[in-house]
């Protein structure tokens, strides 16, 4: 992937209403959006919102801060939020519907490979990894695959309610052990 | 953080991804106006973030760049406009013929019309799917036209349309009734450009103290309809 301060300065550049500079973005980007957007949306509704997404990045890489986060946090926060506001709105997603081929246990399986990623990543897996395994599985299948707390609840047979609390206390758990 | 232990939670399950549609709809129009709230949501997206860089990659669909890079010109966005009243027009079937009826004013005014120069249009809704207000902008003039889509002020109580620049507050365009003829848009042309423009609900006349005294229930931005 294009190091992470190429991204910075490529934004920079959009944000100046560069095209080529987008087109750039766009390679240096692309796959990585829509791995993330196709794993909450089907493919139709997934390339459709990746247009909308770099539509957006288009006329808000200004707002781009370098001080709150990566580039690509930034960009990818815009595709899953499109990704959730979409999925929220048409239908209550139950686990069986999502688009196929991911699992929890896929997604948190990268002790060595954390070695290549930056060290807020390997923070965050390494506080994740203190959760008990349900609730890490749940805040990961909400975070990749957009999972409601009604497909949560089915999945791990507890009420939304209890499903919400755990959530929030997995949560507050999470930031409390990254700002330790 | 002096945030509210629920808004604490409501700001992480929106970064998380698990509010239902009211509740993240909810929390997208507050953050428009709390700073506090907005700080919160933003410092959650970026604890969560890192976690995107695990995610593997997929290649999108060859030509969707030539796709983005027609919305980017000015006829993308026309057509775009068109797909968006064509869902309109379909939830309108089921919602009821007044709202098939503004859908149907609406499609006159955006694809009908003739498209002059520095042209703008906002469509001031909740969600994709229910548009409430159509607003134009003429930039060069500094002049704006609102018309209700299928809104209507609750009894005894007055919609009131605002101007929030970037990191702004809030500043009032006065109350929306049935016809808004044009009204003058004071300010800098790039800020009326790159505004949310948010509706509130708010005392009949408008708001008393010159701020919106509720969270917007309709928002949206200008795209531009011609060159």
């Amino acid at each position: 992937m294009t190091a992470p301060s190429d991204l910075a300065d490529l934004l920079a550049k959009v944000a100046a209403k560069d095209r080529p500079a987008f087109a750039a973005l766009y390679r240096a980007t692309s796959a990585k959006l829509y791995g993330v957007v196709a794993r909450i949306l089907p493919s139709g509704e997934a390339s459709e919102a990746l247009q909308e997404v770099y539509v957006k990045i288009w006329e808000r890489a200004a707002d781009f801060d370098a001080a709150k986060g990566s580039a690509y946090g930034w960009m990818a926060t815009i595709a899953r939020n499109r990704a959730l506001d979409i999925v929220r709105r048409t239908r209550p997603v139950s686990l069986e519907d999502m688009p196929q081929g991911f699992e929890p246990a896929a997604e948190s399986e990268h002790p060595l490979a954390a070695r290549d990623r930056t060290e807020a990543y390997a923070a965050l897996m390494r506080c994740l990894a203190r959760l008990d395994a349900d609730k890490r599985d749940m805040v990961l299948l909400a975070y990749y695959r957009g999972a409601s707390r009604e497909a949560l609840s089915a999945r791990y047979k507890a009420p939304v309610g209890t499903v919400k609390t755990w959530l929030r206390r997995s949560l507050a758990e999470l930031r409390d052990c990254l700002s330790s | 953080m002096n945030l509210d232990p629920d808004d604490e939670g409501l700001a992480a399950e929106y970064a998380l991804g698990t509010l239902d549609a009211a509740e993240r709809a909810e929390a997208a129009a507050r953050r428009l106006r709390e700073p506090e709230l907005d700080a919160a949501i933003s410092a959650w997206e970026a604890r969560l973030a890192p976690l995107l860089e695990a995610a593997p990659e997929r290649a999108p669909p060859a030509g969707l760049f030539a796709r983005i890079e027609a919305r980017l010109d000015g006829a993308g966005v026309v057509v775009e406009l068109r797909a968006r009243l064509r869902r309109w027009r379909a939830t309108a079937a089921g919602a009821g013929a007044l709202a098939a009826a503004l859908a149907a004013a609406l499609a006159f005014f955006v694809v009908a019309r003739p498209t002059p120069p520095h042209q703008f249009v906002a469509i001031l809704q909740k969600s994709p799917d229910a548009p409430a207000f159509a607003m134009t902008v003429d930039i060069d003039k500094l002049q704006f036209s609102v018309r209700p889509v299928a809104a209507q002020a609750p009894p005894g109580k007055s919609y009131e349309l605002w101007i929030i620049g970037p990191k702004q507050a809030p500043k009032s365009l006065g109350v929306i009734d049935a016809a808004t003829g044009e009204r003058d848009l004071a300010g800098d042309k790039a800020i009326v450009r790159d505004a949310m423009y948010a509706v509130t609900v708010e005392p009949k006349g408008g708001s008393p103290t010159g701020k919106p005294s509720s969270a917007p229930v309709f928002f949206g931005k200008l795209v531009a309809v011609g060159p």
